[in-house]
């Protein structure tokens, strides 16, 4: 196309009646004699009205609201199932997950004040703590308390306490902590009292986010299908 | 200019022309229902809503080629619309809807091609036609575009950049004027008129390609 044609926009804002008086002349005076231009004008033209012929669609449904729009529709809860017997499910093993944790994570390990208050009868029995529990390092277990709180050896450090009374030295709890006041309680009252193994804790919320992943996912492709027959 | 010289024309686009001609009353509803919306009645959105789907969905499913994914965007739209009513600080309604409508369905694009679309072809195989046979009824002028113009025309949509796409939508086929279309885009008239040109040119190719023009 020569520079002194009449230019697409030009054509198509003709068409829409959307140019100024002045370019409206000039163009109208290059039509009259550029019949390239007037092909290019009325292929344009029938290209609009074949897409002003495309069909509107119509709305299958209504598309009205209900009375309070929950917020929570946006996200991941929205794209789940409806009936919302999987996401009760998956949201109550989430929950459970975070309730382990956290208790896992509040549950206090035996830390620098429990190996100080109780380095004393620690210390007696190190030499059988460290025979029981093959991970403890003897140095730390016969050390003196601020050396405890190297490393993991702290904990170790208290088990003693706990450990000839469970007359179990071969179970495996080397993890098992306590805070001052219950191991004292457990030194007094009966072994059941000592607080669960740290591994049960992890293992049992790796488990349930486990199952907590996998029923969101079953509802979400619930949810999807749901979606489509909706 | 060419509406006022077409009767059909005006009569199809009857949503477009029932807006022109009592436009007064329109806004005083609107008004009074924007008002109760954002005080939180939903049943005032509701009104709303019903004036305002029709355009919506359509705008969708020319955006998404694709009606259940468009009615599902349209849907989230008047969700978000709702939920996001008390922000609306007046001007055009319509346009500040379709914004919304028009984003939904991006991101309702974004979100289809990381996993398989239903694709109109299937839709279409499924129900025999294209999906809208009471405007069929409705219009004329839909008698003369033939299964496989329409489908070219898709196909040529489907292809253009999205301002390119949005414009043309917006102008030739839900009829709205330069303004109005600049409103929705966010953008002056004047982008409006090169990106409308140069996706009418696009797709005048692809008709020519294909014989559809000849």
């Amino acid at each position: 196309m020569q520079s002194d044609h009449v230019g697409t926009e030009a054509l198509s804002a003709l068409l829409d009646g959307h140019l100024s008086d002045r370019e409206r002349e000039t163009v109208e005076a290059h039509l009259a004699g550029c019949p390239a231009c007037r092909i290019d004008l009325e292929q344009l033209r029938r290209t609009v009205s074949l897409l002003q012929a495309m069909p509107a669609a119509a709305p299958a449904r209504s598309f009205a609201v209900r009375e309070a729009v929950p917020p929570a529709r946006v996200g991941l809860v929205h794209r789940m199932a409806r009936p919302p017997l999987l996401r009760a499910l998956a949201g109550a093993a989430a929950a459970l997950m975070v309730v382990v944790l956290l208790a896992d994570a509040a549950w206090p390990r035996g830390d620098v004040t429990t190996g100080i208050g109780l380095s004393s009868p620690a210390m007696l029995t190190a030499r059988e703590s460290s025979a029981s529990t093959p991970t403890v390092n003897p140095a730390a277990a016969s050390a003196p308390p601020p050396d405890a709180r190297a490393g993991d050896s702290g904990a170790p450090a208290l088990e003693p306490a706990i450990q000839p009374r469970e007359a179990a030295p071969g179970e495996e709890t080397p993890e098992s902590v306590a805070t001052p006041i219950e191991l004292i309680g457990a030194v007094e009252a009966p072994p059941s009292l000592a607080p669960p193994s740290l591994r049960v804790g992890q293992v049992g919320a790796v488990f349930l986010g486990i199952l907590a992943a996998i029923l969101i996912t079953a509802s979400l492709r619930a949810g999807r299908r749901a979606g489509r027959r909706a | 200019m060419r509406r006022s010289g077409r009767a059909g024309w005006v009569r199809f686009r009857s949503r477009v022309a029932v807006s022109r001609r009592s436009t007064s009353v329109r806004v005083i509803d609107e008004e009074r229902w924007l008002d109760a919306a954002r005080a939180g009645d939903a049943d005032a959105f509701n009104h709303l809503v019903e004036r305002y789907q029709s355009l919506a969905y359509s705008v969708a499913c020319r955006t998404l080629a694709d009606p259940e994914a468009a009615a599902d965007a349209t849907q989230e739209a008047f969700f978000s619309a709702f939920r996001a009513i008390a922000g609306f600080r007046g001007g055009s309604f319509q346009a500040w809807l379709l914004r919304i409508v028009v984003n939904a369905c991006y991101d309702a694009r974004r979100y289809a091609n990381r996993r398989p679309a239903t694709s109109m072809d299937r839709v279409i195989e499924e129900m025999g036609e294209a999906p809208w046979p009471d405007q069929h009824a409705v219009n004329p002028e839909t008698a003369v575009l033939s299964q496989e113009t329409l489908a070219t025309l898709e196909g040529a949509l489907a292809e253009l950049p999205d301002e390119q796409r949005l414009a043309i939508v917006l102008v030739d086929i839900e009829g709205l004027t330069y303004e109005e279309a600049a409103d929705v885009m966010g953008r002056p008239v004047g982008t409006v008129r090169s990106r409308l040109a140069r996706g009418r040119a696009r797709v005048r190719d692809i008709l020519v390609a294909t014989g559809n023009l000849s």
